[in-house]
């Protein structure tokens, strides 16, 4: 067994416990963290996969900037005291959902298996490849040249739009939590946080 | 094999160490030259001129009574220190400090040092939220704010010298201060460049006139201010790594790396090769005293300039942080969005023009004739 592969296994073990953690957590700030964990061993399996650039995103894009933005939003509404376990908002919703995850599991074994892919288990994932000689050459897909290139060249026209989208979304954004009201003055937060002030108080006199 | 992991672990091992006794000393340093500023005498008492005073303090740290709020989210209370900790030192790893003396060398090297430093982010963040106290919470909302808009600065900052050389890994971006590479008209770019890195490092480690995630005159001590003896303490350790962190990129990426300065058009670091043997055999097949002497030379002499630099510009931080006062908060989020965020989309946007036009100057060009290999058919 290679050193990539163990890493693989020891990766797809830590993402799917992390994902399962996202979903059991009852502290959402703990659901946030855990998908954080869950991004970053991904991001390890691209690595292993002979892929450092795509890991490199995946860390700062994914598992840095968009997490912590989640972060930001959930740390507002939620102290470490909170606790939401999994309410079901549509009735059978968890029978559904259950069937749906074995249908998704279903499929992608058969999907793995009809593509001939099932090699992975057993092989070293790239023929020749390994992460020492990945990561010391810099060349093949670890090199972010080729990708630079197609992403403003072949798709420079879905790049641009995308762009365009995220515009179109922020000054949306800021249109619906700007308050013509308060305009020029400083915004001060009428809600009272999560934790009341009674509890900080008993906590001191006990 | 087994050799080769034995040596990534001696030379890791190597790293921790040294990394935290610079650690101590910095802190140190940073209390003399604070008071050689503030017209006060500092520490000086423990040992000859006060040198002890950093192991005084560690041991007092480590005395100290471990108090952990009863309402905290304890989990994350005890994993927020390890993480800023551990983020600032895997930064480190990350950095050649000498001709051939590195622990790695990524060709990714600076998108893992960005992913690094906005991971960092989370300890922060986490130990303030998990404290469950409002001044802690707010340093915590303070920080993600400013790494959030501050990242950008940084992030733009770096891509300069990456788009003028066209490589992500340290060595190249060093490597263009040679003489041989050189060329004045880079300063055009890479000096605002650097300036702009400068600042946003700053703002991204929380040093003093941007240290809103802490600062003691509104918040106690902000997201760390419920935390005591060895926890307390690996908050300076990874503020202090992750200062020296980014001094050492920006040395790498505008001070010239660890090459000795050249000196009426002759590169010091090749005399230096050249004086004690061919820096090209170093490690080449002859396994001899002279390869042994260069390479401890070479190694020696641009370690010895790549600490000196570094040091001059954790230095200047100290000056900073000795002479500005603290931002207001409107005043940071201003400046980061409306002054850096343009400066630094302007200088990449120069440094495209600099390689459209003069495709002579660097590796630019070299690069655009390698991409020419992946033109779509």
């Amino acid at each position: 067994m290679s050193i990539e592969l163990i890493g693989w296994w020891l990766m797809a073990a830590i993402a799917v416990v992390s994902a399962i953690g996202m979903l059991s957590a009852r502290n959402p700030v703990h659901s946030v963290l855990w998908l954080v964990v869950n991004f970053t061993s991904l991001a390890v399996i691209y690595l292993i996969h002979s892929a450092p650039v795509l890991f490199a995103i995946q860390l700062i894009v994914y598992a840095g900037a968009i997490m912590v933005l989640f972060l930001f939003v959930v740390m507002f509404f939620m102290s470490p005291q909170a606790r939401q376990w999994l309410r079901p908002a549509l009735k059978g919703q968890l029978v559904l959902g259950g069937i749906l995850v074995v249908a998704f599991l279903l499929l992608i074994i058969w999907g793995v298996g009809a593509s001939g892919m099932g090699i992975v288990f057993n092989t070293p994932l790239i023929e020749g490849a390994s992460l020492a000689t990945d990561l010391t050459a810099g060349a093949g897909m670890g090199d972010p040249r080729p990708l630079g290139w197609w992403l403003f060249s072949n798709h420079v026209l879905p790049f641009e739009l995308t762009s365009l989208l995220l515009l179109i979304a922020m000054i949306g954004a800021l249109m619906v939590a700007r308050d013509l009201k308060s305009e020029g003055r400083a915004i001060v937060p009428e809600t009272a946080p999560v934790v009341s002030d009674e509890d900080d108080e008993q906590e001191v006199l006990a | 094999m087994p050799q080769d992991i034995l040596l990534i672990l001696v030379r890791g091992v190597i790293l921790v160490v040294v990394c935290l006794t610079a650690f101590a000393y910095l802190t140190y340093l940073e209390r003399r030259v604070l008071s050689w500023f503030q017209w006060r005498v500092g520490p000086n008492r423990v040992g000859p001129w006060g040198l002890f005073q950093p192991i005084a303090d560690g041991v007092k740290a480590i005395l100290k009574q471990e108090l952990i709020p009863r309402r905290a989210d304890k989990v994350l209370y005890l994993i927020a220190p390890i993480i800023s900790f551990s983020a600032a030192f895997t930064m480190f790893s990350l950095i050649p400090v000498g001709e051939r003396v590195f622990l790695t060398d990524l060709p990714i090297a600076v998108l893992v040092f960005l992913g690094l430093s906005s991971l960092a982010a989370y300890g922060v963040i986490l130990a303030g939220w998990s404290s469950q106290n409002r001044y802690s919470f707010m340093g915590a909302l303070r920080s993600i704010a400013q790494v959030i808009s501050y990242e950008l600065g940084l992030g733009l900052a770096l891509m300069v010298p990456v788009m003028i050389v066209g490589s992500l890994k340290i060595t190249d971006i060093g490597n263009i201060y040679r003489a041989e590479t050189w060329h004045p008209a880079y300063l055009f770019v890479l000096l605002p460049a650097g300036v702009l890195f400068l600042v946003s490092a700053m703002a991204e480690t929380a040093r003093i006139p941007f240290d809103l995630p802490e600062c003691e005159s509104e918040l106690v001590t902000g997201f760390h201010t419920e935390y005591s003896s060895l926890k307390y303490a690996m908050f300076p350790m990874g503020e202090y790594m992750g200062m020296s962190a980014m001094c050492a990129i920006a040395v790498h990426f505008f001070l010239g790396g660890y090459l000795l300065p050249a000196i009426g058009g002759v590169d010091l670091t090749n005399w230096v090769g050249l004086i004690v043997g061919n820096p090209d055999a170093v490690w080449g097949p002859q396994e001899g005293y002279w390869t042994v002497v260069s390479l401890s030379a070479l190694g020696l002499s641009t370690t010895l300039t790549f600490v000196a630099k570094t040091l001059f510009l954790i230095l200047i931080f100290m000056w900073i942080r000795a002479t500005e006062p603290r931002f207001r908060y409107d005043q940071l989020m201003q400046f980061g969005w409306k002054v850096l965020l343009p400066a630094g989309l302007v200088l990449v946007f120069l440094a495209a023009l600099f390689v459209v036009l003069m495709p002579d100057l660097g590796g630019g060009a070299q690069s655009t004739m390698e991409v020419s290999m992946y033109v779509p058919r």
